[in-house]
C-alpha cells in the first residue's frame, strides 16, 4: 500500500516529533512475540516502527499528520496498514494481540471538533487488545525530572516555556488523566489489564535512555543518575518513581505475563550505543555492534561494559555540591588528588571527572579508548573544560566572583589543582573536548567550539558584563564628582585669594592717591636723589 | 604579603582586579567609609566574614584567608623569642572618626590587670598627639607604633605586619578594649588574649554596623580578662580563614596577575 487511509480530521500540514529511542526499542523487541498482529496509536519513531514491520504479521498504524502517515505508507508497502486522522474517528478495530502507544495518548486525538478524554482513549485502546494481548503504553510526567533539573531541556506537549508558540505547545486535551504511576496501573486495573511492568524512563520523556522498573529504582540508582544529571538527591529521597519524566506500562488483557526485564539501559549516541539490561547488580548486553565499534581515532570496545554496574559518587557530582557550597578547601583537595591521580595512572582521555568515581578514582565507563596518547595536563584541561562548561550551561551557583567567565574558571580550577595552565593549554583542552564531543554525540565540532567558549550564552555573558561596566561607571563617575568638587574648591580659593589681592591693591592705590602720601614722597625725594636714579 | 605568597615583587606588588579585605569586622570586612564596588570581585578573610557580607546585602566574594595567615605561614619562626608582658591596643579611632572615652581611665585599668610590663601600641593619629602619648608614657609604658597608614597608596609602611609580628612574638598578652583584628592577629602568633575596659566607642558611627555591643555578643567567649586561649585560638583561626589559604598559582589567576588589567 502505498497512500494512507484517511479515517477523519487528518492534519494535512502536521507532523509530530516521534517518541523513539534504542530502550524502546528493546523493551518492544521483549515485548511483542514474532508474528503477533499490532496496532501502532501515535507517532514512534522509524528505529521503533521498522522493529514492529520486522516481527508483526500485521501491523496497524494510526498518526494524526498527513506528512507522517504518507512516509509511513511509503516505507512499508507490505503487510502494514497506514491510517489517518483522530484516533476517535477509528471505530471498532482489531482485536490485536498487542496495542503500541509509547508516546502516550495525549496526541492521538486531532485538530477536529471533538476531543475525547485520557479515559475515553484508554477505553478504545484496552477494548482493542484479544485477549491475552499486551499493552504498550507511556505517560509523559507533568512533574517530570526534566522539568525539574537544570539542563535538561526538553520538547513536547506542556513542556518548558521556551516552547511557547511553537508547534510542540499544541494545547494538551482537557480532562483527568493520570498523575502518577499507582493512577495509571489503577486506571488500567479499571479496564481488565494486569500490569506486568511499569518503567520510568530517564532523561527525556520521549527519548529516553534508560528504563527501571519503578519497584527496583534503588538498585539501578548508578544508571538514573549517569543519564540524568542532577537527580541523585531526587534517587535517595525515594522520589525517582514519582518524578520519572515518564512512565511506560506493560500490561495484559487478562492473564499477568512472564517477567520482564527489570532496567534496561541505552549507553552512547548513535553508532555508539549498547543496549545492556541490568539484573542482580550486573549487565547483560543486547545489542552490540560485532567486535570494538570505531570512527576515526575514537573507538569503544562494548565488552568493556559487561560485569558489575560501577556504584558511587563521580568526581563531578561530589565537585558540583562543592561548587555549590563554595567549598574552597574541599574543591582544592578533590582537584589536587584527581591531578595527582590522573599524573601516576597514565591518564586516558576519558577519565574526565563525570567518569571517575570521586573516592576510588576509577573509571566508571572503560569502554572507550583514543588512538593517540595524551597526556595528563592535557587530559586535566579537557576534564575541567567539560566540567566548568556543564557547571554553566546548568546555571548553577559557584564560588567565583562575577565577571569570572568560563576560561578563568577554568584557570583558576587548575591552579587549585596546582597544575597551573597557560592559555595555551587550556585552548588544548577545549578543542580535545571539542572534537571528543563532536566524534561522541551528534554535534559538530564547530557548534562544540561555540558552546565551550560561551556555556552560558552570549546573553548571559553580557548581562554580566554590562553589571560589570556598570558598576565601573559608576565608581568613575563617583571620582569625577570628588574631583570636579575639589576643582570647584579650589576654584573657590582661588576666587578669595584674588579678591584679597584686589582688595589689597586697591587699598595701595587709595594710599598712593592720599595727600599725605604724596607729601611724604615729596619731602623725601631729595634723599632719593642722592642715592641716585632709580633702577 | 600577597605578592610575595605568589613569588613576585613584594616592594611594588601588582595590582589586584578586586578588593582585599584589610581589617577584621564584625560585619561584611569592609569599613564604613570604604566604598566597595558591587561588580568588583571582593576577597575576603573567611567564610564567616562571606555569610555576615552576603547578609548585609554584599555580593562577589571569594574566601581567600587574611595576609596575615600567609605570613604566619611563610614566617613560622621569624622573630621568635622568649616571651613577656602585654601589648595593648587602645581601640582606635582613625582618619574620620573621633573618639570619645578618657584614656586616664583606661589607663589605670592596665595598670590594675596586667601582671606584667606593658607595652601600649598606639594609632598612628594617636602616637603623633603629644599629649595622648605622653598620658600612656607617664604611667610607664613603653608605647610604639606599628607605622603610618597612607593614603592614596603613598607613606603606607610596607614592613607594617613585619613590625607588628615582631612585637606580638616578643609578648605573651595581647590585650584591646574592644575586639579587634590585633586581638586575632596576636591570638594566631601565640599570645593569651584579653579584651576589657572602655571600648571608647566611635561616635557617629553607621547604624548598618548594629549597635555597640554587638562584637561582644558575637564572640562573647573571647571578652575578659583571661578568655580561654584554645578557644580564642579555634575562632580567630576561623575569623582569619587559615585553613582557607590558596596557593599561590590559584592568587594568581584569581588576581588576575598573569595578564594584567589596565
Amino acid at each position: 500500500m502505498t497512500e494512507p487511509g484517511l479515517i477523519g480530521a487528518e492534519m494535512l500540514e502536521w507532523s509530530d516529533e516521534p517518541v523513539g529511542g534504542d530502550v524502546l526499542a528493546e523493551l518492544i523487541r521483549h515485548v511483542i512475540a514474532p508474528g503477533a498482529r499490532v496496532l501502532l496509536a501515535g507517532p514512534h519513531a522509524t528505529h521503533l516502527t521498522d522493529v514492529l514491520a520486522d516481527r508483526c504479521t500485521e501491523l496497524t498504524c494510526v498518526v494524526r499528520g498527513l506528512p507522517d502517515a504518507t512516509e509511513l505508507a511509503a516505507r512499508y508497502p507490505e503487510h502494514v496498514t497506514v491510517l489517518c486522522g483522530s484516533f476517535d474517528k477509528l471505530g471498532d478495530v482489531g482485536p490485536f494481540d498487542a496495542v503500541v502507544a509509547l508516546d502516550g495518548l495525549d496526541r492521538l486525538t486531532s485538530a477536529g471538533g471533538y476531543v475525547p478524554a485520557w479515559g475515553e482513549l484508554a477505553d478504545r485502546l484496552a477494548a482493542a487488545l484479544a485477549p491475552g494481548g499486551v499493552l504498550l503504553l507511556g505517560l509523559a510526567n507533568r512533574l517530570g525530572l526534566h522539568r525539574l533539573l537544570p539542563g535538561l531541556a526538553a520538547q513536547g506537549p506542556g513542556q518548558p516555556r521556551s516552547d511557547v508558540g511553537t508547534d510542540a505547545a499544541w494545547p494538551l486535551p482537557d480532562g483527568v488523566r493520570p498523575a502518577t504511576p499507582g493512577q495509571m496501573l489503577a486506571a488500567l486495573t479499571e479496564r481488565g489489564l494486569a500490569a506486568g511492568a511499569c518503567y520510568g524512563g530517564y532523561p527525556h520523556p520521549y527519548r529516553p535512555s534508560v528504563l527501571v522498573d519503578i519497584t527496583a529504582i534503588g538498585r539501578h540508582a548508578t544508571a538514573i543518575v549517569r543519564a540524568t544529571g542532577g537527580a541523585r538527591p531526587v534517587v535517595e529521597a525515594g522520589l525517582g518513581a514519582q518524578l520519572a519524566p515518564a512512565w511506560i506500562v506493560v500490561a495484559q488483557r487478562g492473564v499477568r505475563g512472564p517477567g520482564w526485564p527489570e532496567a534496561l539501559v541505552a549507553d552512547g549516541l548513535g553508532r555508539w550505543c549498547v543496549v545492556y539490561e541490568e539484573r542482580g547488580g550486573g549487565r547483560r548486553l543486547l545489542r552490540t555492534g560485532t567486535g570494538p565499534l570505531r570512527h576515526g581515532p575514537l573507538s569503544r570496545d562494548p565488552a568493556a561494559l559487561a560485569g558489575p554496574v560501577p556504584g558511587g559518587f563521580t568526581l563531578a557530582e561530589v565537585m558540583v555540591a562543592a561548587c555549590e557550597d563554595a567549598d574552597l578547601p574541599l574543591i582544592r583537595e578533590l582537584m589536587a588528588s584527581y591531578a595527582g591521580w590522573l599524573d601516576a595512572c597514565g591518564a586516558s582521555p576519558f577519565a574526565t571527572m563525570d567518569n571517575v568515581l570521586a573516592v576510588e578514582h576509577a573509571l566508571v565507563d572503560t569502554s572507550w579508548s583514543w588512538d593517540r596518547p595524551v597526556a595528563a595536563e592535557l587530559v586535566l584541561a579537557r576534564a575541567i573544560r567539560r566540567f566548568v562548561t556543564r557547571l554553566l550551561a546548568e546555571g548553577r551557583r559557584h564560588p567565583w566572583p562575577r565577571g569570572y567567565g568560563a576560561d578563568a574558571i577554568c584557570g583558576a580550577l587548575h591552579a587549585m589543582a596546582a597544575r597551573p595552565a597557560d592559555p595555551a593549554t587550556l585552548e588544548a583542552g577545549l578543542r580535545l573536548e571539542a572534537e571528543i564531543t563532536a566524534l561522541t554525540g551528534s554535534v559538530p565540532i564547530d557548534e562544540n567550539l561555540v558552546h565551550l567558549r560561551r556555556p552560558d550564552g552570549d546573553l548571559k555573558q553580557a548581562r554580566d558584563r554590562a553589571a560589570v561596566l556598570e558598576e565601573q561607571r559608576r565608581w568613575l563617575m563617583k571620582r569625577l564628582d570628588k574631583t570636579e568638587a575639589n576643582l570647584r574648591k579650589r576654584s573657590a580659593d582661588l576666587a578669595t585669594t584674588r579678591d584679597q589681592l584686589n582688595a589689597t591693591k586697591s587699598t595701595l592705590r587709595a594710599v598712593r592717591r592720599s595727600t599725605s602720601f604724596k607729601l611724604g614722597r615729596a619731602l623725601t625725594r631729595p634723599f632719593r636723589r642722592a642715592r641716585g636714579p632709580r633702577r | 604579603m600577597l605578592a610575595r605568597h605568589c613569588g613576585l615583587d613584594d616592594i611594588r606588588p601588582p595590582r589586584i582586579w578586586g578588593t582585599v579585605q584589610h581589617g577584621w569586622n564584625h560585619v561584611h570586612g569592609f569599613g564604613f567609609q570604604h566604598a566597595v564596588i558591587d561588580g568588583f570581585p571582593k576577597f575576603v578573610w573567611s567564610q564567616a566574614v562571606l555569610r555576615r557580607g552576603w547578609a548585609a546585602g554584599m555580593r562577589d566574594y571569594y574566601v581567600i584567608g587574611a595576609p596575615w595567615a600567609y605570613l604566619l605561614a611563610m614566617e613560622p619562626e621569624l622573630l621568635a623569642q622568649p616571651r613577656e608582658g602585654t601589648i595593648w591596643y587602645p581601640f582606635h579611632g582613625f582618619e574620620g572618626a573621633m573618639l570619645d572615652g578618657a584614656h586616664e581611665r583606661l589607663i589605670a585599668e592596665i595598670k590594675a590587670t596586667e601582671p606584667g610590663p606593658v607595652t601600649v601600641c598606639l594609632y598612628w593619629m594617636e602616637y603623633r598627639e603629644p599629649s595622648i602619648r605622653a598620658k600612656y608614657e607617664a604611667a610607664g609604658f613603653r608605647v610604639i607604633c606599628h607605622g603610618y597608614r597612607g593614603r592614596k597608596w603613598k607613606g603606607t609602611e610596607p614592613e607594617f605586619l613585619y613590625r607588628q609580628l615582631a612585637e606580638l612574638r616578643r609578648h605573651k598578652r595581647v590585650a584591646a578594649n574592644r575586639l579587634t583584628t590585633a586581638i586575632f592577629y596576636g591570638v594566631l602568633a601565640g599570645c593569651e588574649p584579653a579584651v576589657y575596659g572602655d571600648p571608647m566607642w566611635l561616635v557617629g558611627i553607621n547604624p548598618g554596623y548594629g549597635d555597640n555591643g554587638r562584637v561582644a555578643r558575637l564572640h562573647p567567649e573571647l571578652v575578659g580578662v583571661a578568655p580561654d586561649p584554645a578557644v580564642a585560638r579555634a575562632i580567630a583561626a576561623e575569623e582569619l580563614g587559615v585553613d582557607r589559604l590558596a596557593g599561590p598559582a590559584e592568587l594568581r589567576a584569581l588576581f588576575n596577575w598573569e595578564t594584567p588589567h589596565d
